[in-house]
């Protein structure tokens, strides 16, 4: 066990139907997406009607992390008062391989190296420490 | 279904007024409204008032009751951008379908300065993907590299809506900005700058409407037709393709003008939802006033100008004009009837006969209203 954990601080997911923390040791981080055996989409997220097509009988899908930058901005102003990462900083929206798509803040890479259609990645990482000293896990984006 | 007229619009000047509240901004442009009309607001017998922002509970009986507790039905629409169509379109329907003869619709807005608050339980907070103008923008890198549009075509939207908005006595702005202005303001979404997308402001807005067969008897005003309202969201598959079409606006588009028998040549003069500049270009596409891809030609070559083949936002749209959510729709319409009937002032456009105004929000609302002389 890590120190934060004996201390009875943890890691939390900030959305859990679409990042999942793992339940037991050596289990991954998981990104959570839906997948309708009857009209086929897969989407980020996890729903209990498919957002395609209404069915009751969408499945859970764990999504793959790889994926093709669709579009990107670079955003200069803070995008609500509690924001507390870099500025400016990049937002992009990746389609995956699965055919789902994700939006969020792009990491670890120069502006000007972002390209439409550049193969991008899903990482995780900690966004900030909650009320009670959790860590929140969210999804970003990195060049793959 | 009964035919729909507009029998007259009233407005609050868009901008900022720090001493009135929302009451004083709906108020005065449901007086407008009335007056112009040449109604007594005691004929009126339902009323619609759209807004976004939260006022208090029961806004548009509070508007209202600055001229009279008349006793009728008074409802109070939220729907994004789309506020003012929707509160429109509600009236239509109540009319079309015969439920009443007479109402009025209004809408007003006072926006919070500032950085709009996000409740700290917002999730997408924490990806710094919670702002409006990153979609466009967004939209914007993607159109560029779909389309091989330089910015440049892009910014001109504003350039042509600033210019303009200094013919519109009601527009918050009125100064003229060159492209160099436009491309070198501080940068807000890449590739979209700050005077690439629209002030948040306050102001307020009514309509009239009336059943075409008793207009008549309520006002011997010149009625405008309401050819076509129309109102949807995004399906899943327009939803997920929003950075690079306005799919839903293209179905919208199709309703319109399948309910009024026009098609979009026809359409003389049109106001789009430019929050954006990029917003205008794709909408503007989607509906089908230029062909998909080339709508950033257009600009370029002022096609869209006032004098142009399709003039888009001969009032300056929301980029000089401002927008108060829930009084721009209504707004939209105003203009457009005034445009039909010959009183646009120096923003009127030659001889228009057939408008279209579109407005599309947060939530994937999209509303088309198409108007026409009778």
């Amino acid at each position: 066990m890590s120190s934060d954990e004996q201390k009875g601080k943890k890691t939390v997911s900030f959305k859990p139907s679409e990042l999942r923390l793992p339940s037991s040791p050596g289990e991954e981080i998981r990104l959570i997406g839906s997948k309708c055996p009857n009209c086929g989409v897969v989407y980020l997220g996890k729903s209990r009607f498919c957002r395609n097509c209404s069915s009751r009988d969408i499945l859970e899908e764990v999504l793959g992390r790889k994926g093709k930058l669709i579009s990107y901005t670079i955003i200069h102003v803070p995008p609500n008062p509690l924001w507390k990462g870099p500025m400016p900083y990049a937002v992009g929206r990746v389609a995956l391989q699965e055919g789902a798509e994700i939006t969020s803040q792009i990491v670890n890479c120069a502006f000007e190296k972002l390209r439409v259609g550049m193969e991008m990645e899903v990482i995780f990482e900690s966004a900030e420490r909650d009320e009670e000293g959790n860590d929140v896990i969210v999804y970003r984006l990195n060049p793959a | 279904m009964r035919e729909v007229v507009i029998i007259g619009g009233g407005l609050h000047k868009f901008g900022r007024f720090a001493d009135k509240s929302f009451v004083d901004l709906g108020s005065e442009a449901a007086m407008q409204a009335l007056e112009d009309a040449g109604v007594e607001w005691p004929d009126i017998q339902i009323a619609v008032y759209s807004h976004v922002f939260d006022q208090m509970p029961s806004p548009g009986e509070r508007v209202l009751r600055e001229l009279g507790l008349s006793g009728i039905p008074i409802m109070n629409v939220e729907n994004a951008c789309s506020a003012g169509h929707t509160a429109i379109w509600l009236a239509h329907k109540l009319i079309s379908g015969g439920v009443y003869d007479l109402a009025l619709v209004a809408g007003a807005e006072k926006m919070p300065r500032g950085a709009v608050s996000v409740d700290r339980i917002f999730p997408d907070r924490l990806l710094g993907t919670d702002m409006m103008m990153g979609l466009y923008g967004l939209r914007a890198r993607k159109y560029i590299a779909e389309w091989g549009a330089p910015v440049e075509a892009i910014a001109q939207v504003s350039v042509k809506n600033h210019r303009n908005g200094c013919l519109n006595p009601d527009a918050q702005y009125t100064k003229e900005l060159t492209l160099a202005e436009v491309l070198g303001s501080r940068m807000v979404a890449d590739p979209l700058t700050l005077y690439q997308c629209c002030p948040t402001t306050d102001g307020g807005a009514a309509v009239v409407l009336c059943a075409k067969e008793v207009a008549g008897k309520y006002s011997d005003r010149m009625p405008i037709k309401i050819a076509a309202s129309v109102l949807n969201t995004a399906t899943y598959k327009e939803d997920k393709d929003q950075i690079l079409e306005m799919g839903n606006t293209v179905r919208a588009a199709q309703e319109a003008f399948s309910q009024s028998g026009f098609q979009p040549k026809d359409i003389d003069v049109a106001e789009v939802h430019d929050a954006a500049t990029i917003g205008e270009i794709m909408q503007a596409e989607a509906i089908g006033l230029c062909p998909k891809g080339k709508g950033w030609r257009f600009v370029q070559e002022g096609k869209t100008e006032i004098y142009g083949q399709i003039p888009i936002n001969p009032s300056g749209g929301l980029q000089s004009q401002g927008h108060p959510l829930g009084a721009t729709g209504i707004r939209q319409l105003v203009q457009l009837t005034r445009q039909i009937k010959g009183e646009g002032g120096r923003m009127q456009v030659a001889d228009p006969k057939i408008a279209l105004a579109q407005c599309a929000g947060a939530g994937g609302v999209t509303s088309i209203h198409i108007l026409s002389k009778l």
